[in-house]
């Protein structure tokens, strides 16, 4: 025997687990080490049967804490004290003696927990806590109620067996209807609490100011900033664009709102289509591939150097559209702000100045200069690395002249400057460069080390035109698009894939979504495309429910008054005396005896009187006959 | 169907995460919230099919007096052949039996001690079968009545009054049906073997040369029967129950009892079947 208390432990445990889990990374470091103290604690009690904390100690331990987090929630930071306190609510529940109200508490704290978790993260193991939480509440549900209401408290191995089965195919049954549900449960346009929900990290690769030599090395982090539905596009492509870097203020490249009044639009040429869906994140500028013309989804600011910025702050998932042209060039009617392009670092070593000047000698225009610079980079042989980065007073003179080594920002930031320095106008352009593409889910995904940055030169006549001087070092082929192939990478991909379709089914359904598919549902059964099949099923759909009508309808016909008015009275019958064994072929007098209530009795004497003389039933009988079974 | 505190509990948690899915717009949210009403609408349905299929069975002991602690039989038979029927309480009048399980196509049985009160013809009226399964939520219940017929005698009750009783004289009309040692002889046999050597006829077998027993009927005091009109007691429900004491009484004595009911007399009997019946006329006596 297996005793029912034994099993509601080990479930109530097993649920707090699954409750503090997925918050227990995002939570205060007191409340996480008092919930694993408790949960030892409390099993160590159980086990020994006393102990148990409960009453007042427990309320005042409660209180104490609530008032302590409590005082800490203010309307930037309410979601994670609101979680610490649910924990350490929980903790004091698991110290308690576990009888049903006390499972019944731990079951609505875990729950709240894993509700606390969707507004910290939204990542798919939400799925892997939710599901097995689930199937415990089910299983302790049925076994609480066998607990509080069967008279045994232990139960055998066979008997448990089929609890089990039956608690475990609730779960099973609800999964249809909790996605019915999930569809169908309304949604608001503008939640009036959507400030709760996670704002997302601000994008460590992707920065809104380039500083050459600020630091030794840059971290190659593999957090995925935004994925793109696309077609595959070349690996020179992949050049996303975020933010364009036009003035240098103390050797730091910034955005500067001074030199942006241009009038400056893109040329014909192939254009793609693609939809993003960026991670949650702080950043206003949209990551879109370069050069990106239009975008629609969310409600945006485009500037004239074709950056993006978001009008609303990002407080969850969005997906958005945009169009992009795969061209190198923007172009610009009219002129540009040239003294601001122009001007050059206040400290700049003399080395760069005169290589400049250099260069400028060695060409007549400005197109021929880019080349000679061009071909300069790619004779110096330089190379590429995120590690061991120059330092010091002047980190972009060690780079070209001493270490010759550095990342994506070093290369741009000296051709720009370069470019300055022999009169061309030049800026800065920020963003990623890259993507693995996933065929499973036919769509790009960018993380944070591929950030990038590359530039923009501006030649009379042409416009813009890109320049990615990280492409002139030695080893360039080992950035970008071209990734391995690894096990470890396909399995990445996998994985990444089921939170793709995660994102695009679960986390970005809104109510326009909502109005899509109902539109869809609609549509579908208005314009209902007449193919055989559907012929087939339509015929089947009318001919099945006729036939079935008319066999009915077939075999009412062919009984008599006398047999319609004994079905319909042996099912009155049946309705009241459901103990009561009664079909057609039971004698109305011996169910009269059995039961022996005046309206049987009458019923089955005027029948009898009737039928067992070899009569049909006269008109009035059958009135008072039917008058009977509506009694009934 | 009647909400439990639990149920009531888990209602309030699932509108809170509603409220807080609409107005946060988190799908995660939405998520909890339909499954938790996904689960709520499966238990309904399993604790629906619970209830059906389940045929109640009653049996009662042949002896019910008024008033006294009686055995009754419940059997509950599971004629679903999906699902075993789980814990099922069947209610009458006060009295209670829990099923926790009884399985697919299966019955079992419990008994409860119950108090039937008054004498006479009596039908379990309220009867009611409920069960919180799966999740003790909502207890659904459902009443009906079980055209189970039975009869209460009236409480038997210590009297020692004889001078009532009108003993019929004539023993020629009562005679025992049963064989016995100490009545009168019935008839003359052939010696088997298993009769006492007290009943061997010496005589007779010694004239016709083959052993000879005589039968004899059970011993039987004197037939009587009793006159309800007559039976002592303050009140006639005393008296009833006084009349049953006896009837109990002299059966037990192995003494014939009939009953005498205004003009209507039953004759004298010595039989389990003939005490019922004479208890019967007492319980039902003077009731429609």
């Amino acid at each position: 025997m297996i005793k029912i208390s034994s099993l509601l432990i080990v479930l109530a445990y097993t649920i707090s687990f699954l409750g503090v889990a997925p918050v227990f990374l995002h939570i205060d470091m007191i409340p996480r080490l008092f919930f694993a103290a408790c949960f030892v604690a409390g099993v160590v009690l159980d086990r020994k049967d006393r102990f148990h904390v409960h009453g007042l100690p427990a309320t005042l331990i409660s209180i104490a804490f609530f008032l302590f987090y409590a005082s800490s929630i203010s309307k930037d930071n309410l979601i994670i004290p609101a979680v610490n306190i649910l924990v350490i609510l929980l903790s004091i529940r698991l110290l308690g003696r576990k009888t049903a109200r006390n499972h019944l508490q731990v079951l609505v704290l875990s729950l709240f927990a894993l509700a606390g978790s969707s507004l910290l993260s939204q990542d798919m193991s939400f799925i892997f806590y939710l599901v097995p939480l689930m199937l415990c509440t089910a299983i302790l549900l049925v076994l609480s109620a066998f607990f509080t209401y069967g008279a045994k408290q232990s139960i055998s191995l066979a008997d448990l067996k089929k609890i089990l089965s039956v608690s475990l195919i609730m779960p099973a049954v609800s999964i249809p209807i909790l996605m019915l549900f999930f569809f169908i449960l309304p949604r608001t346009q503008y939640p009036l609490w959507n400030f709760l929900n996670s704002a997302g990290q601000k994008v460590a690769g992707f920065s809104e100011s380039v500083e050459p030599g600020s630091a030794a090395r840059v971290g190659a982090v593999k957090t995925v900033v935004f994925r793109v539905q696309s077609p595959r596009l070349a690996a020179d492509e992949l050049y996303w664009r975020g933010i364009v870097l036009n003035s240098i203020q103390d050797n730091i490249w910034v955005r500067s709102k001074k030199p942006l009044d241009e009038n400056s639009y893109v040329n014909r040429g192939k254009e793609i289509k693609q939809i993003i869906f960026p991670e949650p994140n702080t950043s206003p500028f949209i990551i879109l591939l370069n050069i990106p013309k239009r975008v629609s989804g969310i409600r945006t600011i485009q500037d004239p150097d074709f950056v993006f910025r978001r009008k609303d702050s990002q407080t969850s998932r969005q997906q958005l559209e945009s169009v992009a042209v795969l061209t190198d060039v923007i172009a610009v009617k009219g002129k540009i702000d040239r003294g601001a392009y122009l001007e050059i670092p206040a400290r700049i070593s003399g080395r760069v100045i005169s290589l400049g000047k250099q260069i400028s000698s060695k060409a007549e225009n400005d197109m021929e200069k880019v080349s000679v610079l061009k071909e300069y980079f790619v004779s110096q042989k330089f190379s590429y690395t995120t590690g061991n980065l120059p330092r010091g007073a002047d980190p972009v003179d060690e780079f070209m002249f001493a270490r010759k080594a550095g990342n994506c920002e070093f290369f741009a930031s000296s051709f720009a400057v370069l470019l300055r320095v022999m009169g061309i106008p030049s800026r800065l352009v920020g963003g990623y460069y890259g993507g693995v593409y996933n065929d499973l889910g036919e769509y790009y995904v960018v993380t944070e080390d591929m950030a990038h940055v590359w530039v923009e030169a501006y030649l009379d006549g042409k416009g813009w035109l890109k320049i990615d001087p990280s492409a002139f070092s030695a080893n360039f082929t080992q950035t970008g698009a071209l990734r391995t192939s690894d096990i470890y990478s396909k399995l990445q991909l996998i994985s990444d894939s089921m939170n793709y379709f995660w994102n695009l089914a679960i986390i970005n359904y809104n109510l326009e979504k909502q109005f899509t598919l109902a539109k869809k549902t609609h549509g579908m059964l208005k314009d209902v495309d007449f193919t055989i099949a559907y012929k087939i099923l339509l015929f089947l759909s009318v001919t099945i429910p006729g036939v079935v009508t008319i066999m009915y309808g077939y075999r009412r016909l062919k009984r008599s008054r006398e047999e319609i008015l004994v079905r319909a009275f042996i099912k009155k019958v049946k309705q009241k005396y459901p103990t009561i064994e009664t079909n057609t072929a039971t004698s109305l007098q011996t169910l009269a005896d059995t039961i022996n209530e005046p309206l049987v009795r009458k019923f089955a004497d005027i029948y009898c009187a009737a039928v067992y003389r070899d009569r049909k039933l006269s008109d009035s009988e059958c009135k008072s006959l039917r008058k009977i079974v509506s009694k009934l | 169907m009647r909400l439990t505190k639990a149920g009531a509990f888990y209602i309030t948690l699932t509108l809170l995460t509603g409220f807080a899915a609409v107005n946060t717009g988190n799908n995660l949210l939405f998520l909890i919230v339909s499954a938790l009403l996904a689960f709520m609408a499966v238990s309904g349905i399993f604790g629906w099919i619970n209830m059906r299929g389940n045929v109640l069975g009653i049996e009662l002991p042949d002896e019910i007096y008024a008033g006294r602690d009686t055995l009754v039989g419940i059997s509950l038979e599971n004629r679903k052949s999906i699902m075993p029927t789980f814990l099922v309480r069947i209610r009458i009048f006060l009295e209670s039996a829990d099923f926790t399980l009884v399985n697919r196509r299966g019955t079992e049985t419990d008994s409860m001690v119950m108090k039937f009160h008054g004498r006479g013809f009596k039908m379990f009226e309220e009867m009611e079968i409920q069960s919180p399964f799966p999740v003790n939520f909502f207890v659904r219940s459902k009443r009906f009545k079980l055209p189970y017929r039975f009869v209460v005698f009236p409480a038997p009750k210590l009297c020692h009054e004889t001078s009532y009783f009108e003993a019929n004289k004539s023993s020629s009309e009562f005679f025992s049906r049963y064989k016995g040692l100490d009545g009168d002889v019935q008839k003359i046999s052939n010696y088997t073997g298993n009769e006492p050597l007290k009943l061997i006829h010496w005589r007779l077998s010694a004239k016709l040369g083959d052993l000879k027993v005589k039968e004899m009927t059970a011993g039987t005091s004197e037939p009587l029967i009793l006159d309800i009109d007559r039976l002592p007691g303050i009140n006639r429900e005393d008296a009833l129950s006084c009349g049953v004491f006896l009837v109990n009484r002299f059966m037990r004595q192995n003494r014939p009892v009939g009953l005498k009911k205004g003009e209507v007399v039953i004759k004298p009997a010595l039989s389990r079947e003939h005490r019922l019946k004479l208890l019967t006329e007492l319980a039902v006596y003077d009731k429609n």
